[in-house]
């Protein structure tokens, strides 16, 4: 969509209407909750954080400057933001299996055993990484940022987060690929 | 300027997809490939990660009913509702029902009734009032003994 579509659909958000809403929503519902469940690990709580930040989306829509952000990177910053949130408050989240992890319509019993375990895998080290540098890999490999959004949202500059960046690949390099 | 250095941080960096590439160095970083044969080596190393990564597609649910009944209402639907609240609500069936033949007697009578029509004449009730009160101006004696058969 459009950055300045999607100012206007947010302009109409603001003034109260749901048609435009739900126009932004089928757009970014998707990547968003694919987001946090790859930061949280748990579906349940992922699901929450994402309702979370379109009822932030819907009350707060005034505040959106497309010159500023785009709509994107603004609803991942709030998602972000609700994920930290949530890190603090459950200081022992733990990364559930996800039996759903992949899409197996096409693929033998077989293959979608080997690919379900190779995706536990990533999950699992995913899950293992630092917060700050799982965050900046899904931000830039997964949600397809850019570097520079990436680091707004992180807080950081685009130095610190290429160097959170290389740290959380060495590491998911070396524990996902030495294995094989 | 890009150099073998800058080359290899970006692909530990960024991985080895030129669509995730700082949009600035793009360019460079593809000139630098072209003329640097060990190039093609490094990117294939750092795309064994990312296909690994690629494998983890989280299964995610659709909860757009749930999000819209969550959202707070607007102040004009806020309004309506304490203009109409939920136990005034269940009324307009029956108001609807009852509303219905009163349109419908209404519209047959605008529909069918006489332009023409000298019903709200006063000559017209003038008339009317006359022809009531006629038998009370009948001569009695007369008219009955013809009633009779007995008058002349």
């Amino acid at each position: 969509m459009q950055r300045e579509t999607e100012a206007e659909l947010m302009r109409r958000v603001a003034k109260g209407d749901r048609g435009a809403f739900r126009s932004l929503l089928d757009v970014h519902q998707r990547p968003l909750a694919a987001y946090t469940r790859r930061m949280l690990g748990d579906p349940h709580l992922a699901d929450d954080i994402v309702q979370e930040t379109f009822l932030r989306m819907w009350t707060q829509a005034e505040r959106y400057d497309n010159q500023t952000a785009r709509l994107t990177t603004w609803l991942h910053n709030i998602a972000h933001n609700l994920c930290i949130d949530s890190f603090r408050k459950n200081s022992r989240i733990t990364f559930t299996d996800d039996e759903n992890s992949f899409d197996e319509t096409d693929a033998s019993a077989e293959q979608a055993h080997q690919k379900y375990q190779k995706s536990q895998q990533v999950q699992e080290a995913l899950g293992r990484l630092p917060e700050r540098q799982r965050s900046a890999l899904l931000l830039c490999h997964y949600q397809g940022l850019s570097n520079k959004e990436a680091a707004v949202i992180l807080d950081v500059s685009v130095d610190a987060l290429e160097s959170l960046l290389a740290r959380g690949r060495r590491t998911l390099k070396k524990e996902l690929l030495t294995d094989d | 300027m890009i150099d073998e250095q800058r080359y290899r941080e970006i692909l530990d960096s960024y991985g080895s997809e030129p669509t995730r590439w700082p949009v600035e160095l793009r360019d460079e970083l593809r000139n630098f490939e072209e003329n640097q044969p060990a190039a093609k080596a490094w990117r294939v190393e750092a795309q064994t990660l990312d296909y690994m990564l690629d494998s983890y597609r989280p299964a995610v649910d659709d909860h757009t009913d749930d999000i819209l009944a969550a959202l707070p209402n607007s102040i004009a639907d806020r309004f309506i509702a304490w203009l109409a609240p939920d136990s005034l609500a269940s009324l307009w069936k029956p108001l609807t029902a009852g509303a219905i033949p009163l349109c419908l007697g209404l519209s047959l009578g605008l529909t069918f009734a006489d332009p023409e029509s000298n019903q709200n004449s006063i000559a017209y009730w003038e008339a009317e009032e006359r022809a009531m009160l006629a038998p009370l101006s009948i001569d009695l004696g007369k008219d009955f003994g013809a009633y009779l058969g007995t008058g002349d």
